[in-house]
Parts: structure tokens; sequence; C-alpha cells
């Protein structure tokens, strides 16, 4: 077995070789794709060629004969396009074989990193992750200190809450509301704390969480021993790493069910909980995060990852809900997911600038979303544009108006 | 004279076996580097993902995706037509070669006299061959013009794309010609009767078939015609 095919064997799974094989070229991935209608070049069609060119001795032959690229100048343009994807999952909703792309992607960067061809930011924020468990090289005492003094947090409790590196280190804000919300409706919750690491999503979505086995192991086995049964996450990425990915790492089911935040909200409306106050009237519009909503509908049902969240802000007295013309599965990336914000800012705030002029249009005053990290981009993306939109957590708009 | 009267010699039998062999043994390729190496690794995973949901998904998305094209319907009627009348004419088309085949055999053989009833068979297959020689020409004569003609497809198509398409269209085209000088053809008639020019012209339309389309599925493009139904099962449908 040559290197190629060892490598190859070791990132790609039976079903992605055949995707490998699947794709029809009928281009409604380039169409879908936002990091394409940012400009770059090559949307799924081509990587998805550009790895068969690869790996293909017959097919370089042919490419002898035609003249087109060299194999060295493909690769690098294939690898380019691969770190430039915001890992949104929109081609595959859109591919009229059914491939699954973004996990295929995944593969494809394991693979190429292998391969030697990283990306430098990339693979510094992922060196940085591995050796702080968090993406911003924060400590462990600067990740606890957003959690307020006297806070009730139990150290065994049947619900866990896991916060996510995004909140802990930049946005204490939304863990702060999420901790008022929990302590409002008397729900008895533990956390990992200080404890907690990255739940290794940016490892995970550029191929390189292998050398991350172990603090996720440690993160699972800690739920476990607190008797964790229900793990609320605040946060799309992590959520979808914990549902998707971890299982691949335990080896099985994990010994909790990760649960959107949204959902635990829209129960405690359900059950009277939670009751708000009259508010102004104001327009909403919703963003649906890609890692918690059609990357998770699958695994998670679409009344969790796509009504529950509209749900919520439909039970606030004086919101009114719109959707974005694309919505749901067929939502518009924000242009954060992938190492894209780290490896590419401008790229990220290029993609979010598009979302942030759709919501101008709408009369929106607010973008509401379940994923901080969404969050994060379209706000700065909405700083850069000067536009008024307010850009929130749902967390943060029903904490707002609860009734205290 | 037409195709399904063309009663088929010593080289023609040689070129359907020695190309149906080729195609065999591209696909055991195909299927075994899925599995790295191991042909039984693959067909394991690919039953267990098929069947996982039950045999009623799997039906599902037999019939919904693979057979009727949704994935394709939801994104383009156009293209869902192409595809639906490429399709659903080499089945038809294939499935009538199949039976043509056998019925040729039998005529040949002529087990207790009734070889006749199966030479008549084949000759009443006209109607069939003629109508699919029309769509399939104009289905791949559309795929091929936007390949040339829209200039963000032609920007990216590769010469891949032009041998799958192109290919389809020659079949197609030579199937249609062949039908028109034989006098057999519906619309036609009998007014462009020719034998000779018939026969040279069924000659290419079954090199064609075999050479650029038989042979060529687990070697080229045309692979997505096993590839995609695999893959659109294993993942029941992409929903």
């Amino acid at each position: 077995m040559d290197r190629f095919s060892e490598i190859r064997s070791r990132w790609f799974s039976p079903l992605q070789m055949l995707e490998l094989d699947a794709c029809t070229r009928c281009r409604e991935c380039v169409d879908a794709c936002p990091v394409v209608r940012a400009g770059l070049p090559d949307g799924a069609m081509e990587r998805i060629a550009g790895w068969r060119r690869l790996g293909t001795p017959s097919s370089r032959l042919i490419l002898k004969l035609v003249k087109t690229p060299s194999s060295e100048l493909d690769r690098v343009a294939l690898f380019s396009s691969l770190f430039r994807c915001t890992s949104c999952g929109a081609c595959a909703v859109v591919c009229e074989s059914g491939i699954a792309c973004a996990p295929l992607w995944e593969s494809m960067m394991g693979a190429g990193r292998e391969m030697g061809f990283a990306d430098a930011a990339i693979e510094q924020i992922a060196g940085t992750v591995v050796q702080d468990r968090n993406p911003f090289g924060g400590s462990d005492g600067e990740r606890g200190a957003w959690i307020p003094a006297g806070a009730r947090i139990a150290d065994v409790a049947p619900i866990g809450l896991f916060v996510g590196c995004t909140t802990a280190f930049r946005q204490p804000e939304l863990g702060q509301a999420a901790l008022r919300i929990l302590e409002r409706s008397g729900t008895g919750f533990c956390m990992l704390g200080e404890t907690e690491s990255c739940c290794g999503s940016i490892l995970f979505r550029t191929g390189s969480w292998t050398e991350y086995r172990e603090t996720v192991l440690a993160m699972i086995e800690d739920l476990r021993a607190r008797g964790v049964q229900t793990l609320l996450v605040l946060c799309a990425g992590c959520l979808k790493t914990i549902a998707l990915d971890w299982p691949r790492v335990y080896g099985g089911e994990l010994p909790f069910r990760p649960v959107p935040f949204a959902v635990f909200l829209r129960d405690l409306i359900q059950e009277k909980k939670l009751r708000f106050g009259a508010g102004e009237a104001l327009r909403v519009a919703y963003h649906d995060p890609c890692h918690g909503g059609r990357q998770l509908m699958h695994r998670l049902g679409r009344d969790w990852v796509f009504e529950a969240p509209r749900e919520v802000l439909a039970a606030i007295p004086g919101l009114e809900v719109v959707e974005f013309a694309r919505n749901r599965e067929h939502q518009v990336c924000c242009g954060a997911g992938g190492g894209v914000k780290a490896g590419d800012p401008d790229l990220a705030l290029r993609i979010a600038r598009e979302k942030v002029a759709a919501v101008d249009g709408m009369d929106a005053a607010i973008i509401a979303s379940t994923c901080p990290f969404c969050r994060r981009n379209l706000d700065d993306a909405r700083e850069r544009a000067g536009s008024s939109v307010e850009v929130l957590d749902v967390v943060q708009l029903a904490d707002r108006m609860m009734v205290r | 004279m037409s195709v399904h009267a063309f009663f088929p010699g010593l080289l023609v039998w040689i070129l359907l076996i020695a190309t149906s062999l080729i195609c065999v043994v591209g696909l055991y390729r195909l299927v075994s580097g899925y599995g790295h190496g191991r042909p039984g690794r693959f067909l394991a995973v690919w039953a267990h993902e098929a069947f996982r949901d039950g045999p009623g998904v799997f039906l599902r998305a037999l019939v919904l995706d693979v057979l009727l094209f949704r994935r394709v319907w939801r994104r383009s009627r156009r293209r869902w037509a192409v595809h639906m009348a490429m399709f659903w004419v080499f089945v038809v088309l294939g499935g009538f070669v199949l039976l043509s085949i056998v019925a040729l055999v039998f005529a040949y053989l002529d087990p207790a006299g009734i070889g006749g009833a199966f030479a008549g068979y084949v000759k009443n297959l006209k109607l069939p061959y003629s109508l699919s020689g029309y769509v399939l020409v104009a289905a791949s004569g559309a795929a091929l013009a936007r390949r040339l003609l829209v200039r963000e497809v032609r920007e990216r198509t590769r010469l891949s794309d032009l041998f799958l398409v192109g290919s389809v269209f020659v079949i197609g085209a030579t199937g249609m010609v062949a039908e028109w000088f034989s006098g057999f053809d519906l619309v036609v008639g009998p007014g462009m009767k020719n034998w000779d020019l018939a026969l040279q012209v069924l000659s290419l339309h079954i090199y064609a078939v075999f050479l650029l389309f038989v042979m060529m599925i687990p070697w080229s493009r045309f692979r997505h015609i096993v590839t995609s139904p695999l893959l659109l099962l294993a993942r029941r449908g992409g929903d």
C-alpha cells in the first residue's frame, strides 16, 4: 500500500470512499456555498474532483494528456479551499447524491495534514486548544471567572450545563443569563466549571482531533461521575461536537444526552416555570446556526434544532419572529465555522456582512441565534457595517424578558 | 434490420462478452477500493447503513430517491426532466436489449418449434426503440448544449463531463439514425430506407453502446450510475 492509500484508509470510511465517486457535478453545491458567494473559487464539486485527481494514478495519466495544472498546484488549491470552508454543510443539503459533505471535508483535512498540507493559522489555534484546553489561550482560573459569586451549582446532579469556551472567555453575559434562568426555574444543575475543556470542535472540524482524545474522554468520565443524564449545551458548535463527534471518540452512545439549551427553555415555558413580562414590540430575525441546525437535524430531529428556538422567541411577549429568505436547513452560514474565523477572519466577515445586510432589509431590530460563535462573527460584521441591529442569543432574550 | 431485428454476429458477441467482463472487473476494483482493499468490508458497511432504519425506509429511498430522483426534483425541475429521460430510457432500452438477446437465442434454438414467436417479439420492439431514441437524443442533446453553450456551465466543464454526455448523445443519435435508414422508424417511416447504410450506422451504434458505455461504466464518470444510487440507499435518501 502506498503512502497516499495508507493515509486515506486511516481517514476515510468505506461510505466516504463511495461518496468521492458519487458526485454528479450538478453544481448545486457551488451555488449554495457561502465561500464561493464571497468570491473564492472551488466549491464542494471541485474539491471532490481535486481529491480524486490526487489519488487516482490513471487519472494522472489523463491529466498529463489534457495538460491540466500539475498535481502539486492541484494539491495547494485543494487544501487552500478546504481550510477556507466554513463546514456549514449547505452543500450536503442540496447534494443530489446525498453526499454528507462536512464529514468528508474533515477527513480530507485530516489526511491533508498528514500529507503536509496544513494551514498555519489553524495549526496555531489547534495547538493552543491541545495545550490550554481552549482556543483563546486562557487559564483555568479565567475560565471560571464569569460565574457569579454565590451561584448555586451542585457538584452532582442529573442535569449538567456545558457552557463552551466562547461563552466562558468572551461572552460571560450569555453564561450568566443561563445561570439566572436555571436559578429562577429552580433547576438543580452541575457544571464542570474550571475543569471544563474545549469540546474540541475546531480540532474535529479541521481533522486534528487525534491528539485530543484523552481530554474528551476525561470530560465524558467527569460528567458521568457527576451523575449527569441530561447535558444542556449553550453553544451550537459544542452541541454538534458532543452529539456527533464525542460518541466516535467514546466508542458508542454517551452516558448522557446532549440537549440544546433552547429545548430546555421551551420546556420551562410549557411547564410555566418561566414567565415573561410585557416587552416592547420588536422584530427578531432568527439565524439558524449551521452546526446546531442542519448538521444536527438528522441526529436530534428538526423539532429540537429548528422549531424549539423559534417557539421560545414566539413565546416572549412583544417579539415578532421574522424569517430569512433561506432558513432552517437552507439558511446561509454566518461564515465563522470550520476554523475560518481564525484562519481567514476577513473572509468570515465578508460572509457575515451579507447576513447583516439581509437583516437590515427585513426591518428587524435583533438577530437572534443559539450559537455564541455565530453571534460573535455577526456582531463583528454588524460593527464593521455600522448597522444598528443587535445580535443576541435566544437565552439572553429570554433572560432579558423574564419576570424576576 | 433495425436494432431490435439485428442478429448479432460473432464479432458482436465477442464485443459484448469482452466489454461486459471489463465492466465487471472494473466494478470489483471499485468496490475493493471503497473497502480499502476489502470488498466484503464495503458491502457489509453499505448493507448495515442501507437497512439501518428497516426495509420500509430502504424501499422508500429506492423508489423516491433512486428511481424518481426526489433530490433532483427539489433542486431543478428542468434537470430532473433530463435525468429522468436519460435514466429511464437507458433502463427501458437496457431491459429490451437483455430480453432481445434471450429472444434471439430462443429464436435460433427454436425450441418446440416456437422460435418464430420469439423472432416476432424481437421485431415488435420497433415501437419502444423508436420512442426511446427520440427521448434519449432530446435529453442528451439538451445536456450537451448546456455544457457547450451556457458560459458558467462551460467554464466548469471537464473533459470527463463532455465524455459522459457526448457518449449518451452518440449512442442515442446513432440508434435513431439507424432506425431512420431501416425504414421501421415510426416518425420517418419507410421514406429513408437504405439497408446498407442502416447496417453501417447500426454497427456504429452497437460499438458505441459497448465501448463508450458498458465498458466505461466503472472506468469513467459513468460510475455515478452505480455509486449515486448506492450512496442514496446507504444514506437512506439523505434525509
